[in-house]
């Protein structure tokens, strides 16, 4: 009985975020994979990494894991511990936390 | 012929896993990004400082654990999606299958690069 309309938004939240980091483990594995190629493929492909586009990607990946560890934390807790008595205030400190985190790091992240 | 939702496989073991490797993860991740994103820096990233990194015996093991354990968790997340959207039987399996060897092969790069590679040794 999934009443409470704010889980069921981080539970498809959840899944974007997890496919979103499949895809990006794909990318990532593939890029380090070029160290086996010796150090001018390997540096080439960080060099690469140096451009506005791969800021703005680093900060939505900084996003998804924010968001997809912390509330992944929420469900662990609210299956294993008894963060099941309070799910709202947990969902609710679910966003906080991950809205801060997120926003502090982004401003590291971009300067 | 659509896949009927009968399986001796309950899932109960997989999605037990899919919450201890979460927990692991949730260390391993912050760490592993909170180092290269935050504490390194991306574009101080380099060859030397990598094969150096991973020469250290706790490193290799450290990034060779978070390969294991987020190549299960992404696997089986991905399966469960599956699961959910992918009812006929031919698609499932050829959605399983190209999953299964997508991980297969991420597996093999990603330990190419961890475990293989090693710090030039100097003569």
């Amino acid at each position: 009985m999934y009443k409470w309309k704010g889980g069921m938004f981080s539970w498809i939240l959840h899944r974007i975020s997890g496919l979103g980091l499949v895809l990006f483990i794909i990318i990532h594995i593939e890029g380090m994979y070029h160290i086996a190629e010796g150090p001018e493929a390997f540096n080439a492909v960080i060099a690469g990494y140096n451009t506005p586009l791969f800021k703005v990607l680093e900060i939505f990946l900084f996003a998804a894991i924010m968001f997809h560890a912390v509330n992944g934390l929420r469900v662990i807790l609210l299956d294993f511990a008894s963060g099941s008595r309070y799910p709202k205030p947990l969902l609710y400190s679910t966003y906080i936390v991950v809205g801060v985190v997120f926003l502090i790091g982004a401003y590291f992240l971009w300067t | 012929m659509s896949y009927k939702g009968t399986t001796r496989n309950s899932g109960a073991v997989s999605w037990y896993l899919q919450r201890i490797t979460g927990a692991i993860l949730f260390f391993q991740v912050l760490f592993h990004f909170g180092l290269y994103h935050f504490v390194t820096g991306v574009s101080n990233i380099s060859y030397d400082l990598a094969i150096t990194r991973l020469a250290n015996p706790w490193w290799k093991t450290f990034e060779f654990s978070f390969l294991i354990f987020a190549l299960w968790h992404g696997m089986n997340g991905v399966k469960m999606v599956i699961d959910d959207y992918i009812t006929a039987q031919g698609w499932r399996v050829a959605a399983l299958t190209l999953l299964y060897a997508g991980i297969f092969l991420l597996f093999m790069m990603g330990t190419v690069a961890i475990i293989v590679i090693h710090k030039p040794v100097e003569y």
